[in-house]
């Protein structure tokens, strides 16, 4: 259940930071920036940037990355075809 | 001022540094002990290759002029390797099963390895690519003539060909892939050596850039005379682009370029995809690669700010990094940056040619060969070295190319644009990619027309007017359009106008292309192994891992394979491979049978050197054909899309084999029922022969030796010897009887009568046994039931067997048996029914076998029921045991009714009692 719901929430990093990268949301914030008079902008895209790394930094730690086998440098087991 | 000499010495050093690190790399690994190169770090730095010195130098450039644009280069790849969990890892997953070797391999193979789509995707790789060598040479030659000259020299203009930077940098890129990234045909093109030049160089822009940029940050202060703070703070500094958001319509397209990018660019899919050694990797990528990247990025606004503010906005900002710290005076840090934008020029263009060369020996000239037929198969001769000369004449080529791009194309445009042209030549394989590992839908035919699509729109609004603009000719192209038909405008296509030129171009080439590749994919069929290679690919993470293509049903030589082997991988590998397959498969190498899994196998090692496309041709032409079928696809894609087909036959075979298991055990347990009962039956009658037999003789003896026996003795013992041979008779004749009337062999009289008179007549003469024995017998049988075929007597035989039994075995004082009758549907059915103890339901199946008593186990011969059971089956008809309501039995028999019509004939009769008999 644990692993299901870490499935779906990695499913959704990419997705989130295209919402957060992308216009509608950055128009905003670029007229904050004009706003301002500070690169708001500027500091958003990097604090974004950072927050996606550390989440996928979290995530990365947790999910099955080969839950089937040993990894791809193990010698080739020559077991074409069939799972053998 | 750095002088020339200088600067090229230190370029010298530093590419001879990377040709020993690769050397030492290549040493280490084949004596395996290259541990570091496959280390996630390792990979992660590969991939940085990503940061070309269109992106060290660019970025900087893009920030002063379009502001914060200049991010989406990086944030797209994040976004990507943020998801990596999912399409990385299944682009990974999907390569090392099917042993990919391009990025034209991968979606060549998805459409059914196919060789039109793996030349088309090397064409747009190659077009696409070219620029971009072109590119990172100029920046080589610029950013040499800035570090020496002071200013930038057209330097084709200024120099002769062997004068020119680029020229040197182009021949040493030249022998460097040569040299470690063709040694030789790999089994699965990890190049060891290029992994590390490529990892230590990443490090290197990166120190570069950052040094760079804390020297702006920290080090440098405005010269102004109202303020003295850093430069990149300086307030008059405040309204430019640097810090400005961009042209929002722009961001999106260029992040959406930028993710594509990553995983398109073939460059990016070789270090990515190709290179990789374990799938885990991926885990330390998703996040240290966006972090290298932003690392990297870091400083961009402070240096363009810099640069705007010391250097000024009316010199090149693509060269700030190198103009900021040569401005400030200090040569060494500008001598670093060089370095940085170096090691990035020639990262790109070492991977760049290593994945173009792949694409073009294995998809343009292997099938050249293999079509013109002067490949021989049956010469024994080696190809390995034809193979690697033309991976060495490719990357010749490719140099040569980039660096005539270079003297005649790249001299005007802004480094920017080179660049996003070619991410958007990249880009028109991201359809045909992500839709073939997502979608099964999609056709070799479809890929075709998509990438064709997206390539020729691609090619006409983008690189024409590029080409046009540095050419200088036929400018009325661009502002008229051909023949001065408006309406196909390059940069203006279909009337869509007023848009930048890569948002229009990328918007048109990828809508053709996607359209092209959805609608043509859904109006064609596609061929059966295209269905497979589909179903394999979007079902990579499917239940078996290592599943992939087995296609091949027909049979050939294991000879014929080993040689074909052999000339591709040469002899070395390819012992090893088939040494590998028995080991695996637990055979003896002598013994191996080239069956489909051993030519499907030696398939996937010739792919991961030539590629699918090649490789299936080859081995189609040894193993006399592919014969794959629809049948055979649809049986491989099973229902569940899960289980495989391998392990679906063994289940549909062990299921079947239970199934005839099940059966015969069935039978066995019939005939050991069967073959007790004959035991039974013979113990019966030896036992039942035996009584009377032992008493004949024991009593024949007494009167033997008897001279003192009285004469009434002698007469009661002649009786009782009499008696018992009647009985002995009986019962022989019971058993013959039985015998006869199971064989079908009687002599029944067919007669129309009523049973009930039969029956009336049966109940009469049980009258007194059943009076003898205090029962109650009563005829409650209707005086009419209606005509049957029968032979009287035998039913009254069995009527009276039936009373006889209900009266005999009826232990209750004053017991009843009741004698009934009625007609139900076609037949006559009497019931006699007694209040004793009746038939438990384990004698109830078997009760009417021989010798079989209940298992009250009183006298009798047991044949009586056997009897009468044959006798009604012989009629037509049946009998039945039933609980009584209360207590007792009821015996059920039914007869057929004979109908209004005349006798049938015998015959019939005669077949009847035969089929019941089958099912008795």
């Amino acid at each position: 259940m644990r692993e299901r719901r870490l499935h779906e929430f990695a499913f959704l990093l990419p997705w989130l930071g295209v919402f957060l990268t992308t216009p509608p949301t950055i128009l905003a914030l670029a007229s904050w920036s004009r706003a301002a008079g500070f690169p708001v902008f500027i500091v958003y895209i990097f604090a974004v940037w950072a927050m996606l790394i550390a989440a996928a930094f979290l995530l990365a730690r947790r999910l099955p990355w080969s839950d089937e086998r040993q990894g791809a440098d193990a010698p080739l087991s020559g077991r074409d075809g069939a799972n053998g | 001022m750095l002088t020339p000499g200088v600067v090229l010495a230190i370029s010298g050093l530093y590419l001879a540094l990377l040709f020993v690190l690769a050397f030492a790399t290549d040493r280490m690994a084949a004596n395996g002990r290259a541990k570091l190169i496959r280390s996630p770090v390792v990979y992660t730095l590969s991939l940085t290759v990503y940061c070309t010195s269109w992106t060290f130098y660019g970025a900087v450039g893009s920030a002063a002029r379009n502001g914060a644009e200049f991010a989406t280069i990086y944030l797209g790849p994040t976004l990507v390797f943020a998801g990596a969990f999912f399409l990385l890892r299944k682009l990974v997953r999907i390569s090392k099963t099917h042993r990919i070797t391009s990025i034209a391999d991968f979606i060549s193979s998805r459409y059914g390895k196919s060789t039109r789509v793996a030349a088309i995707v090397t064409l747009i790789a190659l077009v696409g690519t070219t620029p971009y060598i072109a590119l990172q040479l100029k920046s080589v030659a610029t950013s040499l003539d800035i570090l020496t000259v002071g200013k930038t020299l057209v330097s084709a203009e200024a120099h002769g060909i062997f004068g020119d930077t680029a020229f040197w940098v182009a021949a040493s890129m030249a022998a460097f892939v040569i040299i470690f990234g063709t040694r030789n045909i790999g089994a699965d093109e990890h190049h060891p050596g290029v992994v590390a030049a490529i990892a230590f160089e990443s490090l290197v822009k990166l120190a570069a850039l950052v040094a760079v940029g804390l020297f702006v940050v920290i080090g440098l202060k405005s010269a102004g005379p109202d303020y003295s703070g850093p430069v990149w703070l300086d307030p008059a500094l405040r309204g430019t682009p640097p810090f400005s958001a961009g042209d929002p319509s722009r961001w999106t397209t260029m992040l959406f370029l930028a993710a594509a990018a990553i995983v398109c660019l073939p460059r990016q899919f070789q270090v990515a995809v190709v290179e990789v050694t374990d799938e885990r990797h991926l885990r330390t990528a998703s996040w240290l690669f966006p972090l290298y990247m932003l690392l990297i990025s870091f400083f961009t606004v402070p240096i363009a700010v810099a640069g705007l503010g010391i250097v000024g906005p009316d010199r090149n900002p693509d060269l700030y990094v190198l103009t900021v710290p040569l401005q400030a005076g200090s040569d060494l840090l500008a001598l670093a940056a060089f370095i940085g934008g170096f090691s990035s020029a020639t990262s790109m263009v070492i991977v760049a040619c290593i994945a173009l060369s792949i694409m073009i020996s294995n998809h343009m000239v292997m099938p050249l060969l293999l079509r013109s037929r002067r490949l021989d198969l049956h010469q024994a001769r080696d190809l390995t070295g034809l193979l690697l000369a033309i991976r060495r004449v490719s990357i010749v080529l490719i140099l040569s190319l980039g660096f005539f791009y270079y003297r005649f194309g790249a001299q005007s445009d802004a480094l920017a644009a080179i660049g996003l042209i070619s991410f958007a030549a990249a880009a028109q394989l991201l359809p045909a990619m992500v839709g073939g590992i997502y979608w099964r839908g999609g056709t070799e035919q479809g890929a075709v027309a998509g990438l064709l699509a997206g390539f020729v729109v691609w090619a006409y609004t983008l690189l024409l007017p590029s080409l046009v603009r540095v050419g200088g000719a036929m400018p009325g192209l661009l502002t008229d359009g051909p023949f001065g038909i408006a309406f196909l405008r390059p940069e203006a296509l279909f009337y869509l106008d007023g848009w930048g030129s890569i948002q229009h171009a990328l918007f048109w080439s990828l809508s053709l292309n996607v359209g092209a590749y959805v609608f043509v994919s859904l109006a064609s069929v596609p061929k059966p192994l295209e269905r497979l290679q589909s179903a394999l690919f979007v079902d990579a993470f499917g239940e078996s891992p290592r599943r992939t293509s087995r296609a091949w049903t027909g049979d050939t030589a294991v000879e014929d394979l080993m040689a074909l082997a052999r000339r591709i991988v040469g002899p070395e590998r390819a012992y090893r491979v088939f040494r590998d397959y028995a080991e695996s498969e637990k055979h003896d190498l002598r013994e191996l049978v080239a069956d489909a899994r051993l030519i499907s196998f030696v398939e996937r090692q010739l792919a991961g050197s030539i590629g699918a496309a090649s490789a299936r041709v080859l081995v189609s032409r040894v193993a006399g054909g592919e014969t794959i079928s629809l049948d055979e696809v649809i049986t491989i894609l099973d229902e569940t899309q899960q289980a495989i087909e391998y392990g679906r036959q063994l289940e549909q075979k062990s299921s079947e084999l239970e199934a005839v298991a099940v059966q015969l055990r069935l039978a066995n347990a019939r005939l050991k029922e069967i073959d007790t009962i004959k035991d039974e039956f013979l113990s019966h009658v030896s036992h039942e022969l035996r009584t009377p037999m032992t008493s004949i003789r024991s009593f024949a003896e007494v009167l033997l030796e008897g001279d003192r026996l009285s004469p009434q003795q002698r007469d009661r013992f002649a009786r009782i010897i009499y008696e018992e041979s009647q009985r002995l008779t009986r019962l022989l004749d019971e058993i013959l009887d039985l015998n006869r009337l199971q064989r079908g062999d009687h002599d029944l009289k067919q007669a129309r009568i009523d049973p009930a008179t039969t029956a009336h007549e049966a109940v009469a003469a049980m009258t007194g046994f059943a009076f003898q024995h205090g029962i109650d017998l009563r005829d409650e049988v209707p005086d009419r039931l209606g005509p049957v075929l029968s032979d009287p007597d035998r039913l009254k035989q069995v009527l009276i067997n039936l009373v006889h039994n209900a009266i005999k075995f009826n232990d209750s004082a004053g017991g009843h048996v009741r004698v009934s009758g009625s007609v139900r549907a076609d037949r006559v059915v009497l019931r006699v029914e007694d209040d004793g103890p009746g038939v438990s339901e384990r004698d109830r199946a078997r009760i009417f076998e021989k010798f079989v008593r209940g298992s009250s186990g009183r006298e009798g011969s047991g044949l009586g029921l056997a009897i009468s059971k044959q006798i009604l089956e012989a009629h037509g008809g049946g009998i039945s045991v039933h609980p009584a309501a209360a207590r007792g039995a009821v015996f059920e028999i039914d007869l057929p009714l004979a109908g209004a019509e005349p006798p049938a004939a015998p015959a019939e009769t005669a077949i009847r009692p035969a089929l019941k008999g089958e099912h008795a």
